[in-house]
């Protein structure tokens, strides 16, 4: 093994660290502002709503991020709809995670005992109390473990980005690699990025999850 | 690492080799160390037209890849063909995944020089050059204005090419392959690609909104150059006897006539 390699090369794979970490945020963020309202507004079954929110769901967690991503790039223009890649990385990741999300903080939002709920109500306590002070308390630290793993999963789905051009980290660890001929080295350096900026996951999940217990 | 446990591993390796070869028979020293024994591993892209193409029916051919099998079935070897992007092509090789590369490598000075494989005698003769959109005026030359995209194959030779020739006065894109940047030149997301010649042409064939530019770069060591097959590091006999295969079909005109077969250029 030899370091030098890696280390000559580290400025480069920082700047890709950089879109990755941009690639994770932004995906992360969007998913969640779209999936809490399309959480709630599945959870009202056999309404129209909740039953299209359920066939999204089901549809994008079925298809690969890899072939949205494809289609979304390669396909869309054929049809005369030309976006730029960053923006569709996002919109692609974005479109699965929404997925995942949603049923994640369903999931939580269900673990909430019913009667806590129709008790507060029968007692007059306002509807953004009930939520606030009774509801999300509760759901919060059922679904911050189960969301936190689903956050690892896509920064590690950002490296799909990699075949539409955008030079995250994945993508720029090959192009150097190409170069280098030395996978060992660049691919160790690359996969101890993705650790740390898993473990950054990991350890906000910690806090979080005591945070809202404390509550 | 040290160089201890590599000179014991390939002491081991001499070893094994010595050990397996029977008394007597004439096996050469390079069928012992070949990734699958007596089958040539060969990686291609079937990514660079014509010189290794992806068929209808999922088969790859193409100049280089009829270039291996006569040169395997001439060595008395069977080839198996592994279809990988051509950024895993030499990493691939230097791992001992492959025994050879047929995907139009350009036979540069760097990779002359490089540890890691060998380059056989010279195949074929191509330069670097630039495909734009037909109706793209802006860009007539080699010489490409400020600020334009310029589309490459990641792990090409191309990048190095356009980012030594212009610095930061152009936006290289990358990508995974050659079918993807002729798709995203025809989407209009970049204004053109650096590629080899021989390949510009056959696309330009099958799509006549593109043009390619047939004066091409000149730059001393990387166009015009050569196009070669690589051959493992740790394989300096098999080089020696694909060499000789080379050197005997060039003899014979059987390479010409390859050529003739797959490739034409206006």
């Amino acid at each position: 093994m030899k370091l030098e390699f890696l280390l000559e090369h580290l400025p480069m794979m920082m700047r890709a660290t950089i879109v990755t970490i941009q690639l994770t945020l932004v995906t992360l963020v969007a998913s969640t502002v779209f999936a809490i309202p399309l959480a709630i507004v599945r959870m009202r079954e056999y309404t129209f709503g909740a039953r299209m929110v359920a066939w999204y769901s089901a549809l994008m967690r079925a298809v690969p991020t890899l072939v949205l991503l494809f289609f979304v790039y390669y396909g869309l223009p054929q049809i005369g709809v030309v976006i730029p890649a960053f923006v569709t990385a996002l919109v692609g990741l974005s479109l699965s995670a929404i997925a995942y999300n949603l049923e994640i903080i369903r999931s939580g939002l269900m673990a909430v005992d019913r009667g806590q709920i129709e008790a507060a109500r029968a007692l007059g306590v306002p509807g953004w109390r009930i939520w606030w002070n009774i509801a999300i308390p509760q759901a919060v630290p059922v679904m911050v473990p189960t969301y936190l793993s689903n956050a690892t999963l896509v920064l590690k789905g950002t490296s799909v980005a990699s075949i539409i051009t955008i030079p995250e980290l994945t993508a720029v660890a090959n192009e150097i690699v190409s170069e280098t001929y030395r996978p060992f080295e660049i691919l160790l350096g690359a996969t101890a990025i993705y650790i740390v900026l898993g473990g950054v996951l990991t350890l906000a999940a910690q806090v979080a999850s005591r945070q809202w217990q404390a509550k | 690492m040290t160089y201890l446990p590599k000179s014991a591993f390939g002491l081991l390796l001499a070893a094994a080799a010595l050990a397996s070869q029977p008394a007597g028979a004439q096996t050469p020293p390079y069928a012992s160390k070949l990734a699958v024994s007596s089958t040539i591993t060969i990686a291609t892209t079937g990514n660079a037209p014509p010189i290794s193409v992806a068929q209808a029916d999922g088969s790859i051919s193409g100049f280089d890849v009829e270039l291996c099998e006569t040169i395997a079935s001439a060595l008395g070897l069977k080839t198996s063909l592994v279809r990988v992007d051509f950024a895993a092509t030499i990493p691939g090789l230097k791992a001992g995944r492959f025994d050879m590369i047929c995907s139009a490598t350009a036979r540069t000075p760097q990779r002359l020089s490089s540890p890691d494989l060998w380059m056989t005698e010279p195949t074929l003769q191509n330069f670097s050059t630039l495909i734009t959109r037909a109706t793209d005026r802006s860009i007539t030359s080699v010489e490409v204005p400020k600020g334009k995209k310029i589309g490459t194959v990641r792990g090409g030779q191309e990048a190095k090419l356009i980012s030594e020739t212009f610095g930061n006065d152009v936006e290289l894109v990358t990508y995974p392959g050659i079918a993807e940047e002729i798709l995203d030149l025809k989407n209009g997301r970049i204004d053109a690609i650096a590629i080899n010649y021989i390949t510009a042409s056959y696309y330009v064939r099958a799509n006549p909104e593109l043009k390619v530019l047939k004066s091409g770069f000149v730059k001393e060591g990387i166009s015009p150059y050569d196009h070669a097959l690589a051959v493992s590091r740790a394989q300096p006999e098999l080089l020696e006897a694909v060499n000789a295969e080379i050197a005997k079909l060039k003899a014979s005109g059987a390479i010409e006539k390859l050529e003739k077969k797959w490739i034409s250029v206006d």
